[in-house]
C-alpha cells in the first residue's frame, strides 16, 4: 500500500508527522514541545510507520510544509523531506503553511461559509517580534482567488487587511499571538476555524492532487522564508537568489 | 566498510565516500563568496546555503566514487561543534539517508575529525600529542587511541586561526586570513619587529592570542596610514612567528607535562597546520624529543568531510551508533565525547 508521508516543522510548536493510507487511514503524531525537531522526526516516523503496521518500504510519496514559519524549523524540515524523497526515490511535494490553513477553513472541500456559495478567509501564523504571516483568498465551489498573497504583516496591518474581507469570512490562526488577534476577528464577524496538523492537511491535499500541494524537485526546493535575513536587513544587502545558488563542489585541495 | 560523510559545521558543504582503503572522493562546495560581502561567517546565510548545496554535492562525491546509494553501508556527520542551524543541515540529511536506508548512523565530534585526518593515509603512531590549531579551536590534546582524547592545554581566549584571521582583516589582507599571512610573511625578516608571546610563564599549558592581536592593532596604529610594502611583510612575518613560538611552546610544556614516555608521536590538526613555517618547526620538535612526526596532508586539514567519514569508520568499526534522536551540539568538549 502507497502510503504519503508528510512533514511540518514549520512553526516554532505544534509540528506534526502524518502517514495517509490509500484506504483513508491515517496517523498522526506530534511533536513533544520538549525535544527539538531535529531529534524527533523519525521517532515520530516509526510511530505513524507502526500505527499502520507499515514499513518504510510503503511511503509512496513525501510532502513538507515549505513555510512561511520558524527559520530553522522550515529548514529541517525541507533538508529531511528533500533527502527521504532523495534516498527512497519517491515523489517529493511542498505546500505553503498558509495555504494549507485556508484549505482547512473550507477552500479544501469548496464549502464556503455562506450559503449562496461564495466567501473568504484569512490565514494567520505567528512571525515573532509582534509579526505575523497572513494572506486572505476568497473562494466558491469552482475557484480561489488572493485577496491577499502571502506576506509578514504587523498586527496591526492585519487588522487592516482583514477590514478588507467581505461579510462571509473566516478566520484561521496557528501560533499563540495571532491567536489572540483571531479571538478578536470572531468577535467582529469572522468565523474561527482551528486546526491541529498542518501535515494532515497537507496530506489530504496531496492525495486529492490539489493545485496547492505541487510536486517539485528534491534538489531545488527552498523555504518560503518570507524576509531577508538579518544580516541582509541590517547591513542593507540584499543577495536575493545569491544565497541559495549552486555552489560547484571542487575535490578538496 | 564503506562509509558516506557530510560536513557542514561552518561555511563549506562537503560531502566524502571513504571505505578500507581510503578516501575514494572528497568534494567541497565553498560558500566563501558569499561570507566575504559580511567580512566573516553570518550563521542565518550559511544555513540556507548549505540547504540548497547538500544534495547536489552529495550526488557528485557519489559519482565521483562510483557508488551509488546502494553502495553505502553506514552514514557519518558532523553533530558539532560549530554553527547549530549549519550543522543542523548535514546532520538532517544524514539522518534521513540512515533512515530511509535503515543505515547505521554516526554523529562526529569535528575536532575529532580533524585530528583523525592524520590517519587515513597511514595509521597513526599511538599514543600522541596532537596540536589542534582551526579557526575555533587551539588545544593540545592527548590522544591515547581514535575515540580516547584528554584536552591538556587550551587557549583562553582567541584560537590560532581566528587571530591569523582577525589580524589581517586589520591589516586590509581579506579572508580567510590564515593563507594570506602566510603568503606574505614569507617576503618579511625574522625579528624585525617583535610581538610577545602570552603566558609565556613555565609549566603553564593553556594558550593565549589575545595580546597578540591588540600588539598587531597597535603596531598598525603606529605605522599611520603610509604603510610600505616591506613593512607589512615584516609585521605579517613578525605575527606568524610568535603565533608559531607560542604553538611550540605550549606544545612542549603538554609534552613535558605527560613525561617521558607517555607519547610516541607527535602531530598537528586543523586549518592552520596547513602553514609551512609551523610545520618545519613540529619537525624540528619533533626530532628534539625523539618523536614520530609526519604533516597531515594539506587536504585534509581545512575543513572537509574525508575526515569526518574517516572518524565515523572508527567509531562504526568499534562498534558505536547513534540514535536518529541525536541533536547538534554549538559546543562540547572533545574529552567529553564519545
Ligand atoms: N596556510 C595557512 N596558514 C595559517 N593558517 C591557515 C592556513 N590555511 C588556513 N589557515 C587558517 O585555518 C583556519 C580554518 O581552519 P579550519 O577549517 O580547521 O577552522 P574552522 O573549521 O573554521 O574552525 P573549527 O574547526 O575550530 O570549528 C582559518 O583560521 C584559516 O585562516
Ligand atoms: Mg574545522
Amino acid at each position: 500500500m502507497k502510503l504519503i508521508l508528510a512533514l511540518d516543522s514549520s512553526q516554532r510548536l505544534g509540528g506534526s508527522v502524518t502517514l495517509l493510507a490509500e484506504d483513508g487511514r491515517r496517523a498522526e503524531v506530534f511533536h513533544d514541545r520538549d525535544q527539538g525537531y531535529a531529534e524527533s522526526f523519525f521517532a515520530l516516523v516509526d510511530e505513524g510507520l507502526e500505527r499502520l503496521g507499515s514499513r518504510i518500504e510503503e511511503v509512496g510519496a513525501i510532502v513538507v510544509i515549505r513555510g512561511p514559519g520558524s527559520f530553522t524549523g522550515l529548514r529541517i524540515g525541507v533538508m529531511t523531506a528533500k533527502s527521504l524523497a532523495f534516498a527512497l526515490d519517491r515523489p517529493l511535494y511542498a505546500a505553503g503553511s498558509l495555504q494549507m490553513l485556508a484549505l482547512a477553513a473550507g477552500a479544501e472541500d469548496g464549502s464556503p461559509p455562506s450559503p449562496d456559495g461564495a466567501g473568504s478567509v484569512l490565514a494567520l501564523l505567528d512571525a515573532g517580534r509582534g509579526a505575523a504571516y497572513a494572506a486572505a483568498w476568497s473562494f466558491s465551489a469552482a475557484a480561489r482567488e488572493a485577496i491577499a498573497e502571502p506576506q509578514r504583516l504587523s498586527l496591526d496591518e492585519v487588522a487592516a487587511l482583514a477590514s478588507r474581507l467581505g461579510p462571509a469570512r473566516r478566520v484561521v490562526a496557528l501560533g499563540e499571538n495571532v491567536a489572540s488577534l483571531a479571538e478578536e476577528l470572531a468577535g467582529g464577524g469572522f468565523e474561527p476555524v482551528v486546526v491541529s496538523s498542518l501535515a494532515s492537511i497537507a496530506a489530504a491535499a496531496c492525495r486529492r492532487g490539489d493545485p496547492w500541494c505541487p510536486s517539485v524537485e528534491p534538489s531545488t526546493l527552498l523555504p518560503v522564508y518570507l524576509g531577508l535575513s538579518q544580516a541582509e536587513r541590517i547591513h542593507g544587502i540584499d543577495l536575493g537568489d545569491e544565497v541559495h545558488r549552486l555552489r560547484p563542489p571542487r575535490p578538496g585541495k | 566498510m564503506r562509509v558516506l560523510g557530510i560536513e557542514s559545521s561552518c561555511d563549506e558543504t562537503a560531502v566524502a565516500c571513504v571505505d578500507d582503503g581510503g578516501v575514494r572522493s572528497n568534494l567541497i562546495s565553498s560558500q566563501v563568496d558569499l561570507h566575504r560581502h559580511f567580512g566573516g561567517v553570518v550563521p542565518e546565510l550559511a544555513s540556507r546555503a548549505h540547504l540548497s548545496n547538500i544534495l547536489p554535492v552529495l550526488s557528485a562525491a557519489l559519482e565521483e566514487a562510483g557508488w551509488t546509494l546502494d553502495e553505502v553501508e553506514a552514514v557519518a556527520a558532523t553533530a558539532g561543534p560549530g554553527l547549530i542551524g549549519a550543522v543542523l543541515m548535514g546532520l538532517s540529511c544524514a539522518k534521513s539517508v540512515a533512515w530511509a536506508r535503515r543505515l547505521p548512523f554516526v554523529g562526529v565530534h569535528h575536532i575529532e575529525g580533524h585530528i583523525l585526518a592524520n590517519d587515513i593515509e597511514r595509521p597513526m603512531t599511538l599514543p600522541a600529542l596532537v596540536l589542534v590549531v582551526s579557526g575555533g579551536h587551539t588545544q593540545t590534546v592527548w590522544m591515547e587511541a581514535p575515540g580516547r582524547y584528554r584536552v591538556l592545554g587550551k587557549t583562553r581566549d582567541d584560537a590560532a586561526g581566528e587571530t591569523l584571521d582577525k589580524a589581517a582583516k586589520l591589516m586590509g589582507l581579506g579572508y580567510p586570513g590564515g593563507p594570506l599571512i602566510e603568503k606574505l610573511a614569507a617576503g618579511g625578516r625574522a625579528g624585525a619587529i617583535s610581538l610577545p608571546v602570552g603566558l609565556r610563564r613555565r609549566g603553564e599549558l593553556d594558550f593565549s592570542f589575545s595580546g597578540l592581536k591588540t600588539a598587531v592593532r597597535l603596531r598598525l596604529e603606529a605605522m599611520g596610514d603610509e604603510v610600505s610594502e616591506a613593512d607589512r611583510a615584516d609585521l605579517a612575518r613578525a605575527l606568524q612567528d610568535a603565533v608559531i613560538e607560542s604553538l611550540v611552546l605550549k606544545t612542549a610544556a603538554a609534552l613535558d607535562a605527560l613525561g617521558a614516555g607517555r607519547v610516541r608521536g607527535l602531530y598537528l590538526a586543523g586549518g592552520v597546520a596547513r602553514n609551512a613555517a609551523l610545520r618545519d618547526a613540529f619537525e624540528s620538535l619533533a626530532a628534539a624529543r625523539r618523536l614520530v612526526f609526519t604533516p597531515p596532508p594539506p587536504a585534509y586539514c581545512t575543513d572537509n568531510a574525508a575526515m569526518i567519514a574517516w572518524a565515523g569508520r572508527h567509531r562504526l568499526l568499534a562498534g558505536q551508533r547513534d540514535s536518529l534522536q541525536l541533536g547538534a551540539f554549538a559546543r562540547r568538549p572533545l574529552s567529553s565525547w564519545s
